[in-house]
């Protein structure tokens, strides 16, 4: 095996170790990931090319994708893009009453994903879907659902794109929004271990890189729980130092971000 | 029969013919004409997607694009693609708030050359003609907190993925006169289409327009030439157009394929029923 990429959103790249580094760490080969916090499917569609013209794909190279929710709009500002979440979050009700359709998002990313798979279908190793509800982070209930007249016209739509749709396996990340990250964080993202489970299930891992998961997310809970740090903010300095420092050789090597302004000419 | 499918903005659909009705009246082939008002980059490499992946083309039928302007956001309303041009020219969606919010012209090149980088890796040998209605990565702003021009990050992505941009002839001058030379629209006329297609389209393509072709096109620009009484209503120009081929040119106005327009009239815009 050549090199690997990895991208999708804050599931794929985040404060800690995610499925993509620990897939990484058993692959045990160059390794970049182009995940994202906040980005959508749009998004990622072009950030593979991104990642295409800065290391000129090989036939040897793979890439794995874990696609994220529907309803995001991806914009770049300046040099990087915008860690904007979804739409919901991002515009004002009153401007979605007149903007938003869903056609619009069933159309965009449908095609962002069948123009991806039908450019890259060779170099795919695997892809997923973060949400088992593409539409979940709709949230505003004024938009939660098909309004009836369309309704028909929607599905329809589904099920028209359907037919070139990738078949690919919904992850349901979301379900770990239940609880707390490590069981201290105020943060709902999966942690270590949530993602160890989910890629146990993606790639069958070494019996070696499960253990060093398993060894650092105790490490990780515990070092959180003794100095009981429930923000984000002084976690990530705590998990960045503990993989630096101790897991040189597995996560540390794998634990770099790809910037859309780095290696640019 | 062979179809001919093609894709653009104002450029390639308007309310008179374009390029794309010439070549399809000349070859005899069945029209397909994805252009629209309005229409950024965006939208017309989802056009494309959406006929090669669901419709399919076959090995005989013919792609032709003529790529728009950077500054457009596609959006779909309800059931069809809404062309709104250029996010600057357009307050009602937009407006400061929003561009000082949201635009930034590094938005605007990733996603113009990504598009259309796509479109020539996935259907490039399918492609029988390509051209851009505008010159790559012009800045359309009339935004007064905008730079005219790029912005250096934007040029620096250039540096980067400029080079996956196609080589393609640029309509630099359709727009620097008033149609028709009288109408208070910029859009190319049936004259400066016929231009396009005689000295760039076909002889890319190894081919001659027959003479019956440039006669009858000849004559419409005439006509519409000659009718400047008629259009003695700005704002109506469009539906006076349409008013204007329809009773004069009635075989012109079939042309022009409405049931395939994509436009406010709802009609099966994106194919289903």
């Amino acid at each position: 095996m050549g090199r690997l990429f990895t991208f999708g959103c804050s599931f794929t790249y985040y404060a800690w170790p995610t499925w993509a580094n620990i897939a990484a760490v058993d692959k045990n080969c160059e390794f970049y990931n182009f995940g994202m916090a906040g980005i959508g499917n749009v998004g990622i569609s072009q950030r593979i090319l991104e990642a295409d013209c800065k290391f000129n794909f090989t036939k040897d190279d793979k890439i794995m994708i874990m696609w994220t929710s529907w309803t995001r709009e991806d914009k770049i500002i300046g040099y990087d893009y915008e860690a904007g979440g979804s739409i919901f979050g991002k515009y004002p009700t009153a401007w979605l009453k007149n903007n938003f359709h869903y056609a619009d998002i069933i159309v965009k990313n449908s095609n962002a994903i069948i123009a991806t798979n039908q450019m890259y279908k060779d170099l795919i190793l695997w892809q997923g879907a973060a949400f088992k509800n593409d539409f979940m982070e709709v949230g505003n209930t004024e938009f939660s659902s098909f309004k009836d007249y369309d309704k028909e016209f929607y599905n329809s739509l589904i099920k028209m794109y359907d037919v070139k749709m990738p078949k690919y396996e919904f992850i349901g990340f979301e379900e770990s929004g239940n609880k707390f990250s490590f069981d201290c964080l105020n943060d709902s993202h999966p942690d270590i271990l949530d993602h160890l489970s989910i890629v146990n299930k993606i790639i069958p891992l070494k019996q070696k890189t499960k253990d060093i998961t398993v060894e650092l997310y105790n490490e990780v809970k515990q070092t959180l729980t003794l100095k009981k740090c429930t923000r984000m903010e002084k976690a990530q300095k705590i998990i960045t130092n503990i993989v630096n420092s101790n897991y040189k050789d597995t996560f540390a090597k794998a634990y770099s971000y790809e910037a859309l302004s780095s290696r640019i000419t | 029969m062979n179809t001919l499918y093609t894709f653009g903005c104002s450029f390639t659909q308007y309310h008179w013919p374009t390029w794309a009705n010439i070549v399809a009246y000349d070859l005899k082939m069945k029209h397909k004409n994805y252009g629209q008002v309005g229409m950024g980059n965006f939208g017309i490499a989802n056009r494309i997607l959406e006929v090669n992946e669901r419709i399919g083309v076959d090995a005989d039928d013919m792609l032709m694009v003529l790529w728009s302007s950077w500054d457009r956001e596609d959006r779909l309303k309800q059931k069809q693609w809404r062309g709104e041009g250029s996010v600057f020219s357009n307050d009602e969606i937009y407006g400061t708030k929003w561009l000082r919010r949201f635009y930034d012209d590094s938005d605007k090149v990733m996603k113009n050359v990504f598009w259309i980088h796509s479109v020539n890796k996935l259907y490039g040998n399918k492609l029988n003609w390509q051209g851009s209605g505008f010159d790559y990565y012009r800045n359309d702003t009339f935004f007064e907190e905008t730079p005219a021009g790029l912005n250096q990050d934007a040029q620096d992505l250039i540096k980067t993925y400029g080079h996956l941009m196609p080589e393609v002839y640029h309509w630099l001058n359709a727009e620097n006169r008033n149609s028709f030379y009288h109408m208070a629209d910029s859009h190319p006329d049936v004259e400066k289409h016929l231009q396009l297609v005689k000295d760039v389209v076909y002889p890319s393509l190894g081919k001659t327009l027959k003479k019956e072709t440039i006669e009858l096109f000849t004559e419409v620009q005439k006509s519409f030439e000659d009718a400047k009484s008629f259009f003695n209503k700005p704002d109506d120009e469009p539906q006076l157009s349409i008013k204007f081929l329809k009773r004069k040119w009635p075989e012109v106005y079939k042309m022009l394929d409405r049931s395939d327009l994509h436009l406010a009239d709802g009609t099966n815009p994106i194919g289903i029923d």
